[in-house]
């Protein structure tokens, strides 16, 4: 058995800005810029993050998320708002803390404190 | 800025059956295993262990709904062999609009979650990629 996880891949709309918003998120550098791209790689670690062309609709929440964790969640939280995503809700139970937010085309993602780990 | 991704979630009504598909797919171990969650890691001592995010399989009421915007690309060293193995183990092919000429075969997993089996690297994307 030689199988190995490649990477983590979302469907988007619009490629440049999700490009822009996740390489700026997680620090992730691009595999291209031609602007007919229709599946780009942005290298990083721990894992690259792709993003293909799709047209299927957010319907519903999705079954698969990814979990940030840092060890400044006011402070990143921040940032990633200025960058384009949306605080959903801070769950403040001091045993499970997290940030829901999604990113610009409305994809949910957690934020969670490195401390609460 | 100091941020990592270090899970991905997966939600399911059954965090440990869709689990034991993902721990004989990949080879991983359960490093957290209750009702509501299971965890699972790659392997000790494996070029993965503490690099690759986990995977976190947490209990919601619900089936899935739509295709899901986010899924995994997996590499395998024989694209074939593993497709095989992976249907054995309750994993099927789909057919998400595709087109019958790409390199890569789609599949969703025991709940119907979408993957991907890449081709293999070739040896000089190998040598390139260390």
């Amino acid at each position: 058995m030689t199988i190995r996880l490649s990477s983590a891949v979302i469907n988007c709309a619009d490629i440049e800005l999700m490009t822009s918003f996740w390489s700026e998120a997680l620090g992730l550098v691009p595999s291209s810029s031609a602007p007919d791209d229709d599946f780009r790689v942005l290298r990083g670690r721990p894992m690259n993050v792709s993003l293909q062309l799709a047209r299927t609709p957010i319907r519903a929440r999705d079954q698969m998320h990814l979990d940030l964790y840092t060890d400044d969640q006011a402070g990143e939280v921040e940032r990633l708002v200025q960058i384009g995503a949306k605080v959903v809700r801070h769950n403040r139970d001091p045993e499970d803390d997290y940030v829901v937010m999604t990113d610009p085309e409305g994809n949910e993602f957690c934020v969670i404190a490195l401390s609460e780990v | 800025m100091s941020i990592r991704i270090q899970c991905l979630c997966i939600d399911t009504t059954d965090p440990a059956g869709l689990a034991s598909f993902w721990e004989a797919a990949l080879g991983w171990r359960r490093t957290y295993d209750k009702e509501e969650q299971v965890v699972l890691e790659p392997p000790e001592g494996s070029p993965d262990e503490g690099i690759a995010p986990d995977l976190l399989f947490l209990r919601v009421p619900e089936d899935k709904g739509g295709k899901n915007r986010l899924h995994l690309d997996l590499r395998p060293e024989d694209q074939a062999a593993e497709v095989a193995r992976l249907e054995r183990l309750g994993a099927r092919r789909v057919d998400v609009g595709q087109g019958a000429d790409v390199s890569w075969v789609v599949m969703a997993d025991p709940a119907g979650n979408e993957f991907c089996v890449l081709r293999a690297l070739t040896a000089a994307e190998l040598a390139e990629s260390g």
